[in-house]
């Protein structure tokens, strides 16, 4: 008899059982014994109420945003439409931490647009304070809309505007006409895109920890309680955290099951033009207002990154440029050592996330085999568990050399960040090479093999150039999280293998503002080629699947 | 020593039911044998387990007396073609022919002559540097056969190589497709649903019903002498009716005529009618069943128009002899370049005097 399938799969689920379960089931273990020091202790129970004030808020907020411009930009044709549709995603081309970086120079209490609005209205002090639960939605309402925009959008671009025709016949006003028909029908699109959002802003790290002042959520209580060595405390946030997450994963698809509609049809959505010129001259305005806004961050880094640090002090934009903080990165071994960090890191975890997926995503897409489904859920797994939650279970497993229990000491080693980034990224890889593999012919693989072709021959000239543009997406998706990763990295870096972002991080808490701009300049050059690289090569779906949680 | 493909009672369970059970069949050196059924009927699973895409749970398959039935597919030598092409969307027409000589290790400006020369037989080897998706679906096709055959196969194998072309295409590929199977000289096995397909290519046709063999023969037996009231069904446009002995009467178009009904007639065929079940009272029942032409009375229900003739369906009272109960009504299909009207009342009368008899 030929050997089973099962026995390819085995390795891979084993893996993955090891290195996502397991330190799950650890952390819970952990926790127990802490469990009532977490309920009476006022601040752990402030982070949990505000973790889902902020989650839920997001949501509202993104939502808010979001859909309405989905709308405007697909249905109605006016001036500027064509440079604010092209801009509307780039927040999602901001690495975590640099969006929150660039919205401190921007509106923080120094920041540029605080400095205007003061010297305009002549204030004695600035006009607001970004701190706080506000300040935390403020943030994630930029980066996170582009979710609902991109799901509305293609939502609405497969959907076919005789519906609405139809219901006109049917004499339905328009305010019914919305809720009765359009939005039922959006709903899947909506609920997608909530999801989406809760899940980034419940795991949000980057803004509570800049921008939190007093306000505490769980992701940056875990950081402090592993920092004060309260280890079941930790553990215990950690598993209240990663409990919120699948709280909000089964309630939202609980939602989405209930108005489970396909919109069918190729859609047949008309561009509306719209007539009236004072309407045309007013959302012109509107228009380009948002295109500021959506850019100004960008523009905000890069500008930072040739002020010169240090002279910059009341005066609305700094004072004076240089290219000494670039000059800088590459000469200076303290400052070239995160880069080198980050991207062999970043390369490491990559190159086994490739090689790793690509075996798991031809078995989920081409054989039947006896544990499919685990495998396909282990793969889909560290999508819904917070970044924190995975960095902690890793620290909680991996503290010690104890084969018998399944553990090996990594802590204080290299290899814990390319982990951290290796789980993080299996489920945005596997999903982008198995819909490579799913549209291709399944029987291609039966046609080499008939032909004569050994398995490796198959692999190379069939099934890998079949895979290709996932593989590659794929890979240059998770080399962009893994670049920038900051949540994860900050549990668990060394002095050795410290990473880019965490460097930013210190060069802030020095007051070298243009060396970390420069830092995040290049994050977002190379983000940006990278995501646009993928997304000709693989089409929107993958992009919005990008695991980058904040 | 060349015994051709030998299939020898294979069965295959999957969860809850049986595809295939205990199917043997031939396919001689040279010859083209067809695995005809419809949709479900075990034919592709069958295919599949001759290719050994599947494991038989049961059975043997034999090359010239060797048995290969656990063998894996790669290491057959057997020639493909798939429904669908399977045609490798990232190369070349040359490189999709040439992928099976690259399987072998053959070099590569040997492969590429190769390639060529096969690519010549089916007549494309003008587009041999087009990409596959740039090709027709006929031109595909003819990829998907260049490719199956240009390392000289030992039993060529063809899943369903007619259903995606369009009808016209269809009739001018099949006599192509039996030249060039010919020309490469290996035992031939496809599978089709068309039994028009099948008739046109095939030497020998295995008739394959709810994953059982229901009849191997030649298409000219086959049609003739239909072993069962299944196979009747299945092969040509008959209609079935009961006459004695639990026997069944197959009553194809061109069995048929189809006349007006006048009062003349109505005599005439209840006389007949009456004279023969009188005489079938006395026959034997051998006799009856060879005996005689035989008419109906019934009423057309619908016509239209094809190939130059009237189509018609009536509806007939069959009452015979031996047969309990009043008589069951059947729907008869009829051709004739006379026009009838719907509703109006005819008579049927079979045209020859041997009709074909199956036992139910």
């Amino acid at each position: 008899m030929r050997k089973r399938v099962e026995l390819y799969a085995i390795p891979f689920i084993l893996v993955l059982l090891w290195v996502v379960v397991y330190p799950n089931i650890t952390l819970i273990q952990g926790s127990f014994g802490a469990w009532g020091e977490f309920w009476q202790s006022p601040s752990d129970v402030e982070a949990l109420r505000n973790s889902i004030i902020v989650s839920v808020g997001s949501v509202v907020a993104a939502l808010l945003i979001g859909v309405p411009l989905a709308f405007l930009l697909t249905r109605y044709e006016f001036p500027g439409r064509s440079i604010l549709r092209a801009v509307a995603v780039l927040p999602a081309a901001l690495p975590p931490l640099v969006g929150v970086i660039s919205f401190l120079f921007l509106y923080g209490e120094s920041g540029v647009v605080t400095r205007i609005v003061q010297s305009i209205f002549a204030l004695e002090k600035a006009p607001w304070k970004l701190a706080g639960i506000p300040a935390i939605i403020f943030v994630h309402a930029y980066t996170m809309y582009v979710y609902v925009y991109l799901f509305v959008s293609s939502g609405l671009q497969r959907y076919d505007t005789t519906l609405d025709e139809a219901a006109v016949g049917l004499g339905m006003g328009p305010f019914k006409r919305f809720t009765r028909v359009t939005l039922p029908l959006l709903t899947p699109a909506i609920t997608g895109a909530a999801l989406l959002v809760f899940m980034n802003a419940l795991g949000s790290f980057s803004a509570p920890y800049i921008f939190g002042g007093g306000a505490r959520v769980l992701t940056t209580q875990i950081l402090n309680s592993k920092l004060n060595e309260a280890m079941g405390v930790a553990y215990v946030e950690t598993t209240v955290l990663a409990l919120s997450a699948v709280a909000g994963l089964l309630l939202f698809r609980w939602i989405e099951r209930r108005k489970d509609y396909v919109i069918s049809g190729k859609g047949s959505s008309t561009v509306q033009s719209i007539q009236s010129k004072g309407t045309r001259v007013m959302l012109g305005i509107v228009a380009m207002i948002c295109v500021l806004v959506l850019i100004l961050p960008h523009l905000m880094v890069l500008l930072m990154s040739f002020a010169k640090d240090g002279v910059w002090t009341t005066q609305i934009l700094p004072p004076e440029y240089t290219l000494q903080n670039y000059v800088g990165l590459f000469t200076e071994n303290k400052l070239w050592t995160p880069i080198f960090n980050s991207i062999s890191m970043a390369l490491i975890a990559t190159f086994a996330n490739v090689l790793f997926c690509a075996m798991t995503a031809y078995l989920i897409v081409t054989k039947r085999f006896v544990g499919r489904g685990l495998l396909q859920i282990l793969t889909a797994l560290p999508w819904a568990i917070p970044a924190t939650a995975i960095a902690l279970g890793l620290l909680a497993t991996f503290n010690e050399n104890n084969l018998l229990a399944g553990k090996v000491l990594l802590i204080g080693s290299f290899w814990m960040l390319p982990l951290a980034y290796f789980i993080r990224n299996v489920p945005v890889v596997s999903s982008s090479i198995e819909s490579s593999l799913r549209q291709m012919d399944p029987t291609i693989e039966d046609a080499a093999r008939g032909l004569g072709a050994s398995w490796w021959l198959t692999m190379r000239r069939v099934l890998i150039p079949a895979a290709k543009p996932g593989i590659i997406a794929g890979a240059l998706l998770a080399a962009v999280t893994a670049v920038g990763e900051f949540v994860a990295s900050i549990v668990l870096y060394t002095h050795g293998n410290r990473p880019i972002s965490i460097e930013i991080l210190a060069q802030l808490r020095a007051y070298a503002f243009g060396t970390a701009a420069a830092y995040s300049a290049l994050l977002i050059v190379v983000v940006l080629g990278f995501t646009l690289l993928a997304r000709t090569l693989e089409g929107r779906e993958v992009i919005s699947m990008r695991d980058d949680r904040r | 020593m060349s015994k051709g493909l030998q299939v020898r009672g294979i069965t295959r369970r999957f969860a809850t039911q049986v595809a295939v059970r205990d199917v043997s069949f031939d396919v001689l050196p040279k010859e083209i044998v067809a695995l005809v059924g419809a949709s479900g009927s075990g034919k592709t699973t069958t295919l599949r387990m001759v290719a050994g895409y599947e494991i038989p749970d049961e059975g043997r398959i034999l090359l010239d007396g060797k048995d290969i039935t656990q063998l894996p597919p790669e290491k057959r030598g057997f020639g493909m073609v798939f429904q669908h092409y399977a045609l490798f969307p990232h190369m070349t027409v040359l490189d999709n022919v040439a992928f099976g000589l690259e399987a072998r290790g053959v070099a590569k400006k040997e492969r590429y002559a190769r390639a060529m020369n096969a690519l010549e037989i089916v007549g494309l080897q003008a587009k041999s540097d087009r990409r596959v998706q740039q090709l027709s679906g006929g031109e595909q096709q003819r990829v998907a056969l260049a490719r199956a055959v240009v390392f000289e196969p030992k039993v060529l194998l063809l899943d369903e190589p007619l259903s995606n072309l369009d009808p016209t295409l269809r009739e001018s590929t099949r006599e192509e497709l039996k030249n060039i199977i010919h020309r490469v000289g290996a035992p031939a096995l496809f599978v089709t649903h068309d039994q028009e397909d099948a008739f046109a290519i095939a030497d020998k046709v295995v008739l394959i019903g709810k994953g059982s063999v229901l009849q191997i023969d030649t298409p000219e037996q086959l049609y003739k002498n239909p072993q069962s009231a299944e196979v009747a069904k299945f092969i040509g446009k008959a209609s079935l009716v009961p006459i004695a002995g639990g026997r069944m009467l197959v009553l194809r178009p061109e069995d048929l005529s189809i006349s007006a009904l006048d009062s003349g007639d109505l005599l005439h065929v209840s006389n007949q009618f009456v004279s023969e079940s009188a005489a079938l009272a006395t026959a034997t029942l051998e006799q009856t069943e060879i005996g005689g032409t035989r008419a109906w009375q019934g009423e057309v229900l619908s016509r239209r128009f094809a190939s130059g003739n009237y189509v018609y369906i009536v509806e007939a009272l069959c009452k015979e002899a031996g047969v309990p109960g009043d008589g069951s009504r059947v729907l008869l299909e009829v051709n004739s370049p006379v026009r009838y009207e719907v509703g109006q009342a005819v008579v049927l009368k079979t045209v020859s005097d041997t009709p074909t008899i199956v036992s139910k």
